[in-house]
């Protein structure tokens, strides 16, 4: 629908207006008053009525910015009623009504930063199944219970005891990192076992340790009965899973050891079970280590 | 480090808390100072520490232990040759057992070598009147 201008020059009776002459006298048309113009172009600058209240449609097509609501509405008469068309949101950042904003926050939409990253710092990923992030837990004061897919991180110094700060249930499945960075070679570790301690607590002689090892000096294997889950010895690197169904619990994993003479490297493969039925495991514990001990423990829940 | 021994309420066995806030609620318990939660036993129904003696020994068991695992490695490598001089002597071979003994003699001697540092380690063992004397053994025939 064309915009109703108050002249239309096509069709407009020029025979009462001057001519128009170019610079020699010729005549080359007529001249057009600029009151005419002025006219047009005035109908043109407000062709959007800005108003808290509807303007009196004069043609269909018209549109009117109404100002009654927040964010304002752009309308449209369509020659019965004006019609919603398009919310003009007052900050243009605005998707569904979340802002974007370089700083990661609630209800924010996040862009890639200036490296190309989706830098999310202290907030996370979720989905109904895994969550992304680290959290970290070397000064933790009370139990934390992971969620799904996210990990802790726990740095220790020259610590003979860490306790993890890990809340569990029975169900949970976690995969383990135990890493020793002490200075150890073949010698200055005490040969004595690394051990997960559940729920901080040791329980006489409930645990059974098998594990199979290539050391320096050959192969060799053992079994023994503990108070704790055993998870390493002297100074270790150590993987592991912690299996805790209340009726089955069990860390396994594989060990490298350094600190002693017949290791640097060693390769352990182990399994340690908790022989007991009942007793829920609530708090991952606390690892105790043979002698001071520094590094750092990766603990991810994949269950 | 610190300890929280109790008996577990339905286990009705030795547990040893390491956080304070680790012993159930309305269980008694003993706090005690220990160098590892090893330490803790109980004795007759008393909850105790193992006495410098009951350690001392625990550790020439473990040291014992670790010189047993570590001479049967050693050996191992020459096994087969004590295994075919028994074969041997098993048919009543006499002249093949000194054929192999001649054969072997090297392994023999390393053998025998092996087995005299073996006895001279355990006698150590055994004299070692402290844990750190213990601890300071190192297991390794150079």
């Amino acid at each position: 629908m064309p915009i109703p201008l108050p002249y239309n020059f096509q069709n407009l009776d020029t025979s009462g207006l001057q001519d128009a002459r170019d610079s020699a006298g010729e005549v080359i048309g007529k001249a057009t008053p600029a009151s005419y113009l002025d006219s047009n172009f005035s109908q043109l600058a407000n062709i959007v009525t800005v108003s808290s209240t509807a303007p009196t449609p004069s043609y269909a097509g018209q549109l009117w910015l109404d100002t009654s609501t927040s964010p304002p509405l752009i309308k449209q008469w369509d020659g019965f009623a004006w019609q919603s068309r398009v919310s003009i949101a007052d900050n243009s950042d605005k998707v569904d009504n979340f802002h974007a904003s370089q700083t990661p926050s609630a209800n924010t939409i996040v862009p890639l930063n200036a490296d190309g990253i989706l830098d999310l710092s202290g907030t996370y990923v979720k989905s109904n199944v895994y969550t992304f992030r680290r959290a970290d837990l070397s000064n933790a004061m009370s139990d934390y219970m992971l969620q799904v897919g996210e990990e802790a991180i726990i740095n220790f110094t020259n610590a003979t005891s860490v306790p993890l700060r890990i809340a569990t249930q029975s169900g949970t499945y976690y995969e383990v990192h135990l890493v020793s960075n002490n200075a150890g070679g073949t010698s200055g570790g005490i040969n004595d076992g690394v051990f997960l301690n559940p729920n901080n607590t040791t329980y006489n002689n409930a645990f059974v340790h098998v594990e199979i090892y290539r050391i320096t000096s050959g192969f060799g294997s053992l079994t023994h009965t503990y108070s704790f889950f055993r998870c390493g010895s002297v100074f270790t690197n150590s993987t592991f899973f912690i299996t805790n169904f209340t009726q089955y619990k069990n860390v396994k994993g594989l060990v490298d050891v350094y600190g002693v003479s017949e290791a640097y490297p060693a390769l352990g493969v182990f399994s340690s079970e908790w022989r007991d039925t009942t007793t829920s495991w609530t708090s991952l514990g606390t690892i105790t280590f043979p002698q001071s001990t520094s590094g750092y423990i990766l603990i991810r829940r994949l269950v | 480090m610190k300890v929280y021994a109790f008996i577990h309420p339905d286990l009705k066995t030795l547990c040893c808390a390491l956080l304070s806030e680790s012993v159930p609620s309305n269980v008694e318990y003993v706090e005690l100072e220990v160098e590892t939660p090893d330490d803790v036993i109980l004795d007759n129904g008393q909850i105790r520490l193992k006495t410098k003696a009951e350690k001392l020994e625990e550790e020439k068991r473990k040291k014992l232990t670790e010189l047993k695992n570590y001479v049967a490695r050693l050996l191992e490598p020459t096994d087969y040759v004590i295994m075919k001089i028994a074969e041997a002597q098993a048919k009543e071979y006499t002249d093949e057992v000194e054929q192999l003994k001649q054969k072997y003699v090297t392994q023999l001697q390393q053998r025998e070598t092996i087995r005299q540092w073996n006895n001279q380690m355990k006698q150590v063992i055994q004299n070692s009147q402290t844990i750190e004397e213990l601890r300071s053994i190192k297991i390794e025939l150079v």
